[in-house]
């Protein structure tokens, strides 16, 4: 699916550009060039484990490196040409630290058709819009942190999507209320620490749904979208067939229940969101809450929320972040399945199901101030400290037995846009 | 981590220590839009909407062209601070939001005032705001935040 998006859609868009350049009048440039970009360095208190900004990163700043460049850093381009008043075409490239190191990718690829106010339609790769402000977090530049919060942005698993989506909106007065749906497939890969591989979503499915209603100073916004695994974890089938052999199902016939429950592939993950944005001139405010339920007890299924206030004073916005997430308690972890003291692989195969399930949990709370100083209309400066309190360790990574759990972070970065 | 958390304080003591007062505008300008466009007045929602790229199109239903000034920047920002009292970095920031998610692009930006009223003389969809004092008879005035 890649390939076909790399080899075909790119030529794919310049060819509708220059066709496109037919049409447009004089006084309009063809292709309309943009980017944005940040330039970071982060700082950890603790070398016990890695900071990352969110799981599609496999190394980050703490264990591997004290002083880290690569954390926040990145770059994106897009070019982007409206091939007449109602079709426009996009691509966006984007750099940054991923589970593919620095190597530019893909992030947006679409063709748009906005046949009236009220309806845009687009088809091709699309940011994936799971929460508010989530298919616009590469760009520090739109908002007042460093980085999103962790909490809540960095248990995403998807940054974009291959399929469609369609809005619906219309204005009252100054007020405009906004109906979303989106449909695709994902592409992306993500490390599963413990296990020393990846899983991989390609071809999971993804069908969401959101309601924004936006006044001149507020937006609310409550969403829901299903994600369905399509691949099994291959490091997880030694385990599942040990467990679904019928010389253990013998001795305990809950083990094949429990060997499926941890599988992924047509399992679902629910994201269940809910946000609200205050904006009015000096203050603004964010409040978002989520709820992440999962099938497969290899991926737990949590809840997140963060507030944020801030407060602009011209050039400079100092602000304040309160973030958090935790496991959801309703999924009680299976325990000595097997007899233990009786066999030593009896005892192993315990432990391998305990690290199974609790290798995903993940609970972290974060206090962040900082500060942004806008340097001009185009560009920044921030810095921001975070005090960090993990009890569960699925949010970071390379995290050593002997961590407490407590660090520092603190970040500095200088973003910018263009167009 | 002493060094740290004084660093932590001082950072929770800085919008003390930058406080200033916000500046009072005066409003001076008005939107102008082509004599052709089909609308004889907006409303300054409807000129936001247009501008903050919640509407493509005028109550005319012909494809909207807002203009923006690069300068004098003081004019553009006096308008946005008029029109949704926000400074000009957060509209950069609000747009940087909805060009890199594919929902838009930020109004055409001009040199000077007299290419915008150029633009709104030769296109039907153009509007534009300009100092009060420019208004000639060639371009329509469909809003004026003093009236």
């Amino acid at each position: 699916m890649k390939d076909f998006f790399l080899r075909r859609c790119i030529p794919f868009l310049f060819f509708l550009s220059a066709a496109g350049s037919a049409t447009a009048t004089e006084q309009d440039s063809l292709l309309k060039w943009s980017g944005f970009g940040t330039l970071g360095v982060a700082y950890n208190s603790s070398r016990d484990y890695d900071y990352i900004r969110d799981l599609l990163q496999t190394t980050g700043v703490g264990a591997s490196r004290r002083y880290d460049l690569g954390l926040d850093s990145i770059l994106g381009l897009q070019v982007s040409s409206a091939l007449s008043d109602n079709f426009e075409a996009t691509a966006q490239v984007v750099a940054r630290r991923s589970y593919k190191g620095f190597r530019p990718e893909l992030s947006w690829l679409f063709l748009k058709y906005a046949p009236s106010d009220s309806l845009d339609l687009r088809v091709g790769r699309l940011g994936f819009d799971v929460y508010p402000l989530a298919d616009s977090r590469n760009v520090a530049y739109s908002y007042l942190w460093v980085r999103p919060p962790v909490e809540y942005f960095g248990n995403l698993i998807v940054s974009y999507i291959d399929g469609a989506d369609a809005v619906y909106k219309f204005n009252t007065e100054s007020n405009q209320t906004k109906f979303k749906f989106f449909a695709g497939q994902a592409q992306e890969q993500v490390l599963t620490d413990s296990l020393n591989g990846f899983f991989s979503l390609k071809g999971a499915k993804i069908l969401g749904a959101h309601a924004e209603f936006q006044s001149q100073h507020w937006l609310a916004r409550l969403g829901l979208t299903n994600l369905t695994f399509n691949n099994e974890l291959a490091s997880l089938h030694p385990l599942m067939n040990a467990l679904t052999s019928p010389e253990l199902t013998a001795i305990n016939p809950d083990l094949a229940h429990v060997a499926h429950s941890m599988s992924f592939k047509e399992k679902r993950v629910r994201y269940l969101s809910a946000g609200l944005v205050y904006d009015q001139a000096p203050w603004q405010a964010q409040f978002m809450v989520s709820r992440l339920q999962s099938e497969t007890l290899s991926f737990n299924s949590n809840q997140s929320a963060f507030i944020t206030v801030g407060y602009r004073m011209k050039a400079w916005t100092p602000y304040v972040t309160l973030a958090k997430t935790r496991p959801i308690d309703d999924q009680p972890l299976p325990t000595n399945l097997l007899p233990i003291g009786v066999n030593p692989q009896f005892d192993q195969l315990n432990a391998a199901i305990q690290q199974v399930s609790s290798n995903g949990l993940s609970a972290q709370k974060t206090l962040s101030i900082g500060l942004r100083y806008n340097l001009s209309n185009n560009s920044d400066f921030k810095i921001q400290i975070d005090q960090i309190h993990n009890t569960e360790r699925a949010l970071v990574r390379a995290a050593s037995a002997t961590w407490n759990g407590k660090s520092n972070i603190i970040s500095c970065t200088y973003n910018f846009v263009f167009n | 981590m002493c060094q740290q958390r004084r660093l932590f304080i001082l950072l929770a003591a800085l919008p003390l220590l930058c406080y200033s007062r916000p500046s009072v505008a005066v409003s001076d300008f008005v939107v102008i839009a082509n004599m052709d466009s089909g609308i004889e007045k907006m409303s300054k929602d409807e000129v936001i909407n247009v501008y903050m790229g919640r509407n493509r199109k005028l109550a005319s239903g012909i494809i909207a062209l807002p203009l923006d000034l690069e300068t004098p920047i003081a004019e553009k920002a006096h308008f946005y601070s008029v029109m949704v009292n926000k400074e000009l970095s957060e509209i950069s920031s609000y747009w940087a939001r909805l060009l890199f998610s594919g929902q838009g692009a930020p109004p055409k930006q001009v040199t000077n005032q007299d290419e915008a009223i150029d633009i709104v003389i030769n296109r039907k969809g153009a509007i534009a705001y300009i100092d009060r004092k420019k208004i000639d008879k060639r371009v329509r005035v469909v809003f004026d935040p003093l009236r």
